[in-house]
């Protein structure tokens, strides 16, 4: 699989013999053919003479047209590409230029919009890719394991529920999965499940444990009807706490390190943080025009990450819930939001098909690929097939593991380079989760199975079920 | 439901206008064939039915192009892939739930069982509702490749009529699949009315008879639509057909359908009334007092209509309205964006030139849909130039040229199959490709354009997944184009002889010239929801119109000679509520050119229109008076010319018309330059020749004694005031009959 040209580096640790695309060589041909005639040294309409490079960086009338590393905050980008709202369609009053020249105008800003070949990328310089694991949450006696778990009485079911949620402790082998009005809760060492949790509240859509492993996050409901999150302590499976009360499913829930502060979101479109102690709403974050898909907590709880279903991606304080930064670039659906151990890095996933890995002080995308789980087509296909990540969590060791709709587990390196890849399995792949220990993926399917996948071969896992 | 036993009648019941059919048994001897689908519940063929049927995705609902409440459908199921995606897969476990499929959201909300904008749609004891509940409990499967589509639907009866004390009458729809299979689908089906007043129809498809008249009653299922002809006869009338004689053919068609409806005709209109009547359809002008003396004399009907075709006038009011609906408008003095006045000016000579020379209409046409070359030595290329009014957009241009030659509008199906047509997005994108490859290049000249073919451009691509659609006629084949300009193969198919789409809508824009209304109307509606009022009429005038070699003129002097054209505007008992079966002659307002030169012409002035010459009618003006901004012509619905609608031509009276009439300048300004009066005072006329001459200059008829006799005594004591004769002028001219063809 050749994932390299798809990926859009804009780090200075990227090959540096490979050749950056610059002004002189390869867009300046461009501009000549399609804006030299109104955008010139001695017209300059709208103020603005491509004919220079300081005259492109130096901007039009209306500012900055080119910002390096960021072609979607780019006003020379998103005209070209009839993009931008509010933004004129250049050329003015003609068709699109081609879409390999917009393309190569695109990859010139987002590799940092080099003069020419000699140049030195100015690009500001992100964190550090390097991620060796970190401690944090670390509990201090052993994880957290089920003892002993009442058994649980379950609806019948016709078929088998397609896995709508997924998680897997960070501190030891036990996974947690959605079912029907109730969470299965499996030991991927030993193969079996131990036991399950009743979810009367409905179906579970969102699994999460707490960053230490001892408590159990179920955020779910019926459709149209209501929503709740549950929390569990895992290791005697009772409730802890039960918070939100809301009109609709909860899609996205996640708690604090310090097990303080719960944010959940839905198709209200609303963000609500609630106190666990009180069951208190403490904030809400109305800024969303869509529903709620994806949310996390950083991991030392300071900040949390929402995402909805038009492709919005916000940053907040967990404190007060002030706005810290908006990341504008996916175009659909965020379907998961995930923290690097350290907090610098955050990856999102979208129905877009986009995997985007985001330097979370400044809101840079670092690294973007695109078509990241694009199916094989099937004799020829025309027009867009849907190809979006479903599903993705950075691993304990620094790496990313995601599943879309090519039915494939996909790693990919915090670069964004594609590291490994699964064999494609039969059914749609829904929701995946690494081990603690980064060593196996776990993955839920539209048929209900959880397959399991140690970079070698697939199996499915546990199957005790009903 | 599927399960249901199928009784297919070997024949359809056919039913004369004085039958009263009785409700439809399988024919004797015959036995009625069973059938029962095996095939599994299919998503396309069952389940989606439902969505169409409980209006789930229509278009102010989840059919909205960013559907409704955060779930779309595809509007009427033009997309069963994407709506299996989205049912299934958009939100996993959401919509659908096959593990408990009772809480699936789809059921939950249609019942009304959770808050649902939509409100239920159906209950759970629903036929719809065991449908899709049974398809969640067999897994939501999609369907497998080999999936039978509809291939037609047929109903059961196919026409009917009410006579008698029967009200209702239930309409059965069947749908026939490619695998050989046919069930009854009327519980699926979606019924309509064109005119609820003389025949409703229900949801579940039971007709209800109204007032007395003609309809059809239509059903919908996948993506076909039929109708069935309503009559409802009255019930007490003791009716006879009265011998009345006929002209020609027309007439009989005509009155073969009203006999049927139990309408009797008009009687036939008075000299004057016709000799208006004809000068206003075919010249756009009244009779001027002379042309009045002289029909009158001798008033042969025939010839007057020969005279008239030969005239000048004649050409520039056919050039008008051909340049209305060609959009030929003068507004810039630069060709990218169309509308360039010398180009404008180009088309429209030629236009009127081909009507003055009488070429023939398939001639026409052809040479404009083929064309190529310059806008301002090549005139028929500005069809390319004018209809696009702006960037070229090969879709907007397939669209109008559609519409302005078989009277299709297949706009509808640019996003979705044609919900009341039969015009698939497959059709539509195939005549598309027929213009992706035209070209316009700019010449030296800034405003002079080129207009020429791309061979190789690609076909227009299928808006759901991109797939390139080659070119094809509308409804018809796909013509090989590999290497050639397409347009030429479309303009022969398009105009050629058995193309009754192109014959059945020429003959019906003439119609409508002479009637008010076309036997299809709008006519440049045409769609199997809205059917022809007289279908054996629109066939055999096409079919004539063809024999004619699309010779315009001589489908006129049938028109002009049918007794059906000469007929009075005064109604009769029974064809009082007929509007469509031209039972009597329908009362026409002047179009705003026409009103205004007969204004000019009745008192005997001239119209200014900025940069023409003096003189000029509006019926002359090459951009239809856009440019002047005319008041008198916009108030009165003259044509934006900005579209190719027949009906941008407004005719509707509205207040602003009425008060300009009375308090405007116009006819004030009008009466106060005209000398007629003056004129005729100089020469001592008596007051009764005067009053004569101000009533054929206007109405073009002589005042009865009743009237005579009211005006003369308004004059009586002011004989020679020339006030008192511009105040009875004045009064003539802001009548209704002067402003209406009747």
């Amino acid at each position: 699989m050749r994932f390299a040209f798809l990926v859009l580096l804009v780090l200075p640790l990227a090959a540096q013999n490979e050749k950056k695309l610059n002004y002189d060589d390869d867009v300046k041909p461009i501009f000549r053919r399609r804006c030299f005639a109104c955008h010139n040294a001695s017209e300059m309409k709208s103020g603005l003479n491509l004919e220079a490079y300081a005259g492109v960086m130096k901007g039009g009338g209306s500012g900055d047209i080119v910002k390096p590393g960021r072609a979607s905050g780019s006003t020379l980008y998103l005209a070209v590409a009839h993009e931008g709202n509010g933004i004129p369609r250049m050329p003015l009053g003609g068709g699109k230029i081609p879409d390999a020249e917009i393309a190569m105008i695109r990859d010139w800003i987002q590799s940092g919009a080099l003069e020419n070949a000699k140049s030195v990328e100015n690009v500001p310089a992100g964190p550090s890719l390097e991620f060796k694991g970190s401690n944090l949450n670390k509990p201090t006696g052993p994880p957290a394991m089920p003892l002993d778990l009442p058994g649980i009485v379950t609806p019948p079911r016709v078929h088998a529920l397609p896995i709508t949620a997924l998680a897997a402790s960070p501190w030891a082998p036990l996974v947690a999965v959605a079912d029907h009005d109730s969470i299965r809760l499996l030991d991927i060492e030993k193969r079996i499940q131990i036991g399950a949790l009743a979810f009367p509240e409905g179906i579970p859509y969102v699994l999460r444990f707490s960053r230490d492993g001892s408590i159990l996050l179920a955020g779910g409901g019926y459709g149209a009807q209501s929503g709740k999150v549950v929390l569990f302590d895992v290791k005697s499976g009772k409730r802890t706490a039960v918070v939100g009360n809301e009109m609709d499913i909860v899609l996205a829930a996640d708690i604090t390190p310090d097990g303080k502060l719960i944010a959940l979101g839905g198709p209200g479109k609303v963000v609500k943080a609630y106190d666990v102690a009180s069951g208190k709403l403490v904030f809400d974050i109305k800024k969303h025009t869509d529903w709620i898909t994806a949310l996390e907590f950083s991991p030392d709880g300071e900040r949390l990450a929402t995402g909805d279903r038009s492709g919005g991606i916000h940053l907040w304080e967990t404190r007060g819930g002030g706005i810290l930064l908006s990341l504008a670039e996916h175009k659909d659906s965020i379907t998961s939001l995930s923290w690097r151990g350290d907090g610098a890095l955050l990856a999102s996933g979208s129905e877009d098909g986009q995997f985007i890995i985001w330097d979370a002080r400044e809101g840079w995308p670092m690294a973007t690929t695109a078509n990241a789980h694009k199916p094989k087509p099937i004799g020829t296909v025309y027009g867009k097939v849907p190809s979006g990540v479903l599903s993705l969590q950075f691993m304990s060791d620094g790496r990313v593991v995601s599943v879309g709709r090519d039915k494939t587990i996909r790693i990919w390196g915090s670069d964004g380079k594609a590291r490994a890849a699964s064999p494609p399995s039969d059914a749609l792949l829904t929701k995946v989760a690494a081990s603690f220990d980064s060593k196996i993926l776990i993955a839920g399917d539209y048929a209900g199975r959880v397959m399991l996948w140690d970079g070698k071969q697939t199996s499915f896992c546990c199957d005790s079920g009903k | 439901m599927r399960g249901a036993i199928i009784f297919l009648l070997a024949a359809a019941s056919i039913l004369q206008a004085a039958k009263i059919a009785k409700e439809p048994k399988p024919a004797k001897g015959k036995t009625a064939v069973k059938l029962e689908p095996k095939r599994p519940l299919s998503f396309r063929l069952d389940v989606m039915p439902v969505f169409f049927r409980a209006g789930c995705n229509s278009g102010g609902c989840h059919g909205a192009a960013s559907g409704k409440d955060g779930f779309r459908l595809s509007l009427f199921s033009s997309d069963p892939a994407g709506d299996y995606y989205r049912l299934t897969q958009q939100m996993v476990g959401r919509r659908v739930d096959v593990a408990v499929p009772e809480r699936s959201l789809l059921l939950t909300k249609a019942t009304g069982k959770v808050p649902h904008s939509g409100g239920r749609r159906f209950k759970t004891d629903s036929v719809f509702y065991q449908t899709l509940l049974k398809w969640i409990q067999n897994g939501a499967p999609d369907d497998a490749d080999n999936v039978p589509v509809v291939t037609g639907i047929s109903l059961v009866p196919d026409k009917y009529v009410f006579s008698g004390k029967e009200t209702t009458k239930n309409l059965h729809v069947m749908a026939k699949y490619s695998d050989g299979t046919s069930s009854d689908v009327s519980n699926l089906a979606i019924f309509m009315t064109n005119n609820k007043t003389t025949a409703d129809v229900n949801e579940n498809g039971l007709i209800t008879a109204g007032k007395r008249g003609d309809t059809y009653v239509f059903a919908r299922f996948a993506r076909f639509t039929m109708g069935a002809e309503i009559i409802v006869l009255p019930t007490d009338a003791k009716f006879k057909w009265p011998k009345i004689p006929t002209n020609n053919y027309i007439d009989e068609l005509v009155d073969a359908k009203l006999e049927k409806l139990r309408i009797i005709p008009s009687g036939l209109a008075a000299d004057e009334q016709f000799l208006r009547r004809a000068y206003l359809d075919l010249i756009g002008l009244p009779p001027t007092v002379d042309e009045y003396g002289k029909f009158m004399k001798n008033p042969d009907r025939r010839k007057l209509v020969d005279e008239l075709m030969e005239r000048e006038e004649f050409s520039d009011l056919w050039a008008a309205k051909w340049s209305e609906n060609l959009k030929v408008v003068g507004e810039t003095n630069t060709t990218t964006n169309g509308g360039d006045r010398k180009a404008a000016n180009t088309y429209y000579q030629w236009i009127r030139e081909q009507v003055r020379k009488n070429t023939p209409l398939d001639k026409f046409v052809k040479i404009q849909v083929a064309s190529r070359g310059s806008n301002f030595e090549d005139a028929p290329v500005n069809l390319y130039t004018m209809l696009p009014s702006g960037r070229y957009d090969p879709k907007a241009v397939a669209q109008d040229i559609a519409q302005l030659f078989t009277g299709i509008r297949i706009q509808c199906s640019e996003c979705h199959n044609h919900p009341f047509d039969r015009w698939t997005m497959e059709d539509y994108y195939g005549f598309v490709s027929f213009f992706t490859g035209v070209k316009r290049k700019v010449a030296s000249e800034a405003r002079e354009v080129f207009i020429y073919d791309d061979p190789n451009a690609p076909p227009a691509k299928h808006l759901l997944d991109d797939h390139p659609v080659p070119a094809r006629y509308l409804g018809g084949d796909a013509p090989d184009v590999k290497g050639k300009d397409p347009r030429v193969a479309l303009a022969e198919w398009l105009t050629s002889k058995d193309n009754v789409l192109f014959r059945q809508n020429m003959a019906n824009r003439i119609w409508q010239g002479f009637f008010g209304r076309g036997i299809v109307e709008p006519v440049d509606d045409v769609r199997i929801s809205n059917p022809p009022s007289n279908r054996e009429l629109i066939a055999e005038l096409g079919k004539r119109l063809v024999a004619y070699d699309f010779d315009m003129k001589k489908l006129i002097r049938d028109i002009c000679a049918s007794r059906t054209y000469q007929l009075s505007s005064a109604t009769t008992e029974s064809n009082r509520d007929d509007d469509r079966q031209f039972s009597h002659a329908l009362l026409r307002r002047l179009r705003a050119d026409t009103f205004l030169d007969a204004i000019s012409q009745a008192t005997g002035t001239v119209t200014p229109f900025g940069q023409f010459p003096t003189g000029f009618r509006a019926t002359q003006l090459y951009e239809g008076g856009r440019r002047g901004n005319h008041y008198f012509l916009k108030t009165f619905g003259l044509t934006a010319r900005e579209t190719v609608n027949a009906s941008e031509t407004r005719l509707e009276p509205t207040f602003a018309q009425a008060l300009h009439l009375v308090n405007g300048d116009t006819i004030e300004t009008k009466l106060a330059r005209s000398s007629a009066i003056a004129d005729m005072l100089k020469d001592k006329k008596r007051p009764e020749e005067i009053i004569e001459v101000l009533y054929v200059r206007s109405m073009s008829r002589k005042p009865d004694a009743s009237e005579m006799k009211r005006m003369l005594a308004l004059t009586a004591g002011h004989e020679t005031d020339r006030q008192t004769y511009d105040d009875i002028f004045w009064a003539l001219l802001n009548s209704t009959e002067f402003a209406f063809n009747h």
